[in-house]
């Protein structure tokens, strides 16, 4: 089973993401905040699993996005990361692709462009 | 429902119609409820005599773990009240997703009965109160009176055991 | 399907965010604070986010407009004011109602519409007072650009990607792939020239470029979908060459060349440049503090508040949770309950075997027994949560009610850690409002009264929670003028509940004001309306196993002190039997038992039967009369007295034996079966029989009546 892991604060978009890709043989991690995510994902590796896709809000409690990409990056490189985002935060793109973002995806989204933005990162 | 031609042709249109009834006896009169309605069908067991309740409020017992009121229907029926024996049983009945136990002389046996058979109740006794009487069906020369076990603890009567407790 | 699940999660979740944003709005207006105002945004933000993945249309569209306002205000470019804050509220009214409602289109409109236009023109103040600090986003120019006569499109593209592309988590191999999907490949070459040497080869980054010739039938957006993630900081050059395989198009050389333009823009810019660029608009934005790219900036200073997180966080990296039904827990409560059960089975039927066998079950089942009440003790504590944002949904509360009443009240919450059961917390929330409204409307004199008696023109009430010797303790404390004792005793005077002259002690007499209508019908000012609803307070409090109790001094202010257990599942019983009958007394309402002699028991007229118990007189209750039942012992002085304990007042309950000590795992009782006072509930004993449990402030106040 491959493994996304969806860090947000808000229940609302968890829960989205979850049923959205669940259908489609993911197993959806979720976690409210980038130290959380850091944590959870840190988990499943120790587990054995692999992650094949970090979805990640930026305006988070604890540990924003941008956070949560940096340290990311300090111990995985290479899994891609997709960054939810509002169409009011265009400029964070930019930020989250310096810190190792792959793609980023403007809220609110459809289920399908969800898919088509996950796919466009992994097979 | 108001003659019998129509109930007749009823009959035949609906034949496939049928509806299951528990039927029992209390005071030598025979009593139905809607086999959906029964959860099941217990021996007499220990009931915890519970402090102002209404008189047909027996209690209350454990089924597995849930704790159920039981009704004496003799009570509820303003019968004379009789010593439970070997025969008298608990029918456990849902209504509004709580479980109701009501006590009766005997399980008689479960019949089918075509819906349109069932006949309104006119006040056909003035014994009974005919509220939680859904209507009067027919096995072959006996009567059935359909109980309605939702009505069986009317809000009146709920409202009635609060005010009493003040 | 997916729709209504996440549905519901939104419902769940905008109901808390509306209510930290009710008490956090509220907050701002005393004390404006940055972190507030930043969860304040950030709570608007996630609403949009969330109303927008629900499908909630209105709200989402409302919540974009308060957004703005939000981020006007958090930078600092307007003052939030009374005003806006009374908007904000009203705003969070009309959220509440749409997402109330079925769906969007039935919430009301034209409220929506009147506070949009409010919201814009706070927003337009704004903007008129900074004019000029608006940014047009550069409108993207495509041309859908033609195809040959089989509907084709030939494209060409180059594509040298970073180095560093692998480190972003890209493969440029997919990317490839994804465009091969698209159509096929007439002409491809791989440039490797950039491949270094292969001891400086680095593996971890791309020295590839590729340059292909596309034939697909999509038009040239399809295409730049593909590089959505990389053209902006990657060498991606698209060019439209149908023009080419198609001699017929003429107008394909301007749509080329304006796609040339762009391309040309987007290439020539590189990453760092690009980057340069944006940190200097930031920058610039920080100084003039420019509206429109403004979140950047916003969003760098929370990476700077994130990054001093980031270090605490290293050392203590919370744990992971989980989000659990409240109804999986309490099944568990149940299953457990019936393990429980099953050990009194258990240590029942040790009791018939031989006393060697006994002894090695029982204490097989002593050791199971600690594991269970262990356990039974962390199953609680998943139940328990603080009491905080309970606390804080008063804050709106307070601020709407003192208005009303032209009084200025600062509410002041204490012990918001403290925790307790969550069935607890959401039934305690009415009697909490009852008594806060109360405090507000009778507790805190006008400011006019306030300014005379030398004291600060604002109220003050303190919602306070803290831990007791295995209990919740809830205060509601005003700075008001406190009860009047006098007026108290004279409507219990006149409704004959104390005769003139009479000795009552305070907190008997206070209790009189829980007595339903007790000053509904006085005319005597002040008082009038103090018994409003506080008769249903403390039966609600009593349904929880708790009590209330007032304590008031004159001029400095008066305190409702609710106590409450921790929870409402299991409790330690004391199992009793009188005749043929097992009742269960909660261990914490037992004081003793005793054996009274003859001469402890005094009938006093119109007091019924008193016991003496060291040196006091305590009420005796006979359960056998109450109730109606069997008895073994009709004299106290043949059977067993429990003495027991509520609210201060003691009890004395007739009893033929004490059966033993026991975990009860708490059912409640249909108000169908009963309601009488005397009993809170039921539970099933070890042998299976239902045994109903006692309510020690039930029976007092029944014997009292």
């Amino acid at each position: 089973m491959r493994y996304i892991a969806i860090i947000d604060d808000s229940p609302t978009m968890r829960a989205s993401v979850m049923l959205t890709l669940k259908p489609f043989g993911y197993n959806v991690l979720q976690a409210q905040h980038g130290a959380e995510g850091l944590d959870v994902i840190q988990k499943a590796i120790a587990e054995g699993h692999e992650i094949a896709l970090a979805i990640c809000d930026i305006n988070m409690p604890v540990l924003d996005g941008i956070g949560f990409i940096n340290e990311f990056r300090k111990f995985d490189k290479f899994t891609p990361i997709l960054v939810l985002t509002t169409e009011s935060e265009q400029a964070t793109i930019q930020k989250g692709k310096q810190a190792g973002a792959s793609g980023w995806l403007i809220k609110p989204f459809k289920p399908d462009e969800l898919i088509q933005s996950v796919e466009r990162l992994i097979r | 429902m108001n003659s019998t031609t129509t109930t007749n042709t009823g009959k035949l249109e609906e034949k496939g119609s049928l509806q299951q009834y528990v039927t029992f006896l209390i005071g030598g009169e025979t009593y139905g409820v809607e086999v959906l309605q029964v959860q099941e069908i217990i021996g007499m067991t220990p009931i915890t005599f519970v402090p102002n309740a209404m008189n047909f409020m027996k209690g209350v017992i454990n089924l597995r773990g849930t704790v159920v009121p039981v009704i004496d229907m003799r009570l509820k029926l303003n019968l004379d009240e009789r010593q439970y024996d070997v025969s008298t049983v608990i029918i456990v009945v849902e209504v509004k997703e709580r479980m109701i136990g009501i006590i009766v002389d005997s399980v008689s046996d479960v019949v089918s009965l075509p819906v349109n058979s069932i006949q309104d109740t006119p006040h056909f006794t003035s014994k009974i109160e005919t509220d939680f009487v859904k209507g009067i069906g027919q096995i072959d020369e006996n009567l059935v009176i359909i109980l309605d076990v939702s009505r069986i603890l009317t809000t009146a009567e709920i409202k009635s055991i609060n005010t009493s407790a003040d | 399907m997916i729709d209504n699940a996440v549905r519901d999660v939104f419902l769940e979740e905008s109901k808390e965010l509306l209510d930290t944003l009710d008490s956090d709005i509220v907050r701002l207006e005393t004390s404006p604070d940055q972190d507030v105002m930043n969860r304040v945004f950030r709570s608007v933000h996630t609403l949009k986010g969330g109303s927008g993945i629900a499908g909630y249309d209105q709200v989402y569209e409302f919540t974009h407009g308060l957004e703005n306002l939000l981020d006007l205000v958090r930078k600092g470019e307007t003052q939030i004011n009374a005003a806006m804050i009374t908007l904000l509220l009203r705003s969070l009214d009309w959220i509440r109602q749409a997402v109330a409602a079925a769906d969007g289109e039935e919430c009301d409109i034209a409220v929506k519409e009147a506070l949009q236009r409010d919201i814009n023109a706070c927003i337009g103040e704004v903007s008129a007072v900074k004019a000029g600090g608006t940014h047009d986003e550069k409108p993207r120019i495509i041309v859908p650009g033609k195809t040959d006569a089989h509907g084709n499109r030939y494209y060409h593209i180059r594509c040298a990607f970073n180095e560093d592309i692998f480190l972003r988590g890209i493969d440029p191999l997919m990317i490839m792939e994804d465009l091969r999907r698209l159509g096929t490949f007439i002409q491809r070459k791989i440039n490797k020239k950039d491949v270094p040497n292969f001891d400086s080869l680095d593996p971890e980054k791309c020295y590839f470029s590729w340059e292909v010739v596309l034939k697909t039938e999509h038009t040239i957006e399809k295409v730049y979908e593909v590089f959505l993630f990389v053209h902006d900081d990657n060498d991606i050059v698209i060019r439209d060459i149908t023009e080419n395989y198609d001699p017929d198009s003429a107008d394909a050389r301007i749509a080329e060349k304006r796609i040339g333009e762009i391309l040309l823009g987007k290439g020539v810019i590189t990453e760092n440049e690009l980057n340069d660029v944006l940190n200097e608009q930031d920058q610039k934005n920080a100084k003039l503090g420019d509206l429109v790219v403004s979140k950047g900036y916003a969003t760098e200073k929370d990476v700077e508040h994130a990054l001093v997180d980031q270090e605490k966080i290293k050392k203590k990296i919370e744990t992971g949770t989980v989000r659990v039904d409240t109804a999986k827990l309490d099944n568990l409560l149940n299953l457990l309950g019936e393990i429980v059960i099953g050990q009194s089975a258990i240590s029942r039927l040790a009791d018939d075997m031989s006393e060697e066998q006994s002894f090695m079950l029982k204490n097989a089942l002593y050791g199971m027994e600690r594991t269970t009440r262990e356990f039974q003790e962390q199953l609680m504590s998943i139940r328990m949560i603080p009491i905080g944002p309970s606390f804080e949904q008063f804050r709106r509360f307070v601020r709407d009610v003192s208005h009303s009443l032209n009084k200025e009240i600062y509410l002041e919450i204490e012990g918001q850690d403290t925790e307790l059961d969550k069935t607890v917390i959401e039934r305690i929330s009415d009697p909490l409002k009852h008594m806060i409204r109360n405090a507000i409307d009778h507790g805190i004199e006008s400011p006019e009264t306030r300014a005379g008696a030398g004291k600060p023109k604002s109220g003050k009430i303190t919602l306070r929670a803290y831990h007791q010797e295995g209990n919740v303790f809830i205060e509601v404390s005003d700075d008001g003028g406190g009860i009047d004792r006098k007026e108290v005793r004279a409507k219990a005077e006149a409704l004959g509940l104390v005769k003139h002259g009479e000795e009552i002690a305070d907190a008997k007499l206070l209790q009189f004001l829980f007595l339903p209508g007790f000053s509904t019908t006085s005319q005597v000012g002040e008082l009038s309306g103090r018994g409003v609803g506080m008769d249903v307070v403390k039966n609600n409090i009593e349904s929880l196993r708790g009590s209330v109790e007032i304590e008031t001094r004159e001029k400095i202010g008066t305190t409702f002190r609710v106590k409450l257990p921790l929870t409402l599942a299991i409790i330690e019983g004391m199992l009793i039997r009188v005749g043929k009958s097992i009742f269960i007394l909660p261990m914490l309402s037992i004081v003793e038992s005793i054996r009274p002699r003859k001469e402890d028991v005094q009938t006093v007229e119109k007091k019924g039967e008193l016991i003496r118990v060291r040196g006091e007189y305590a009420p005796l209750v006979r359960l056998y009369e109450i109730f109606g039942i069997e008895s073994e012992h009709h004299n106290p002085w043949e059977s067993l007295v429990v003495i027991v304990e509520s609210a201060g007042v003691r009890l004395g309950i007739m009893i033929d034996e004490l059966v033993g000590q026991q975990q009860i795992v708490i059912k409640s009782l249909d108000t169908a079966i009963t309601n009488s006072r005397s009993v809170s509930g039921a539970a099933i004993l070890g042998n299976g029989q239902v045994a109903l449990i006692l309510d020690v402030h039930g029976l007092l106040s029944e014997i009292m009546s």
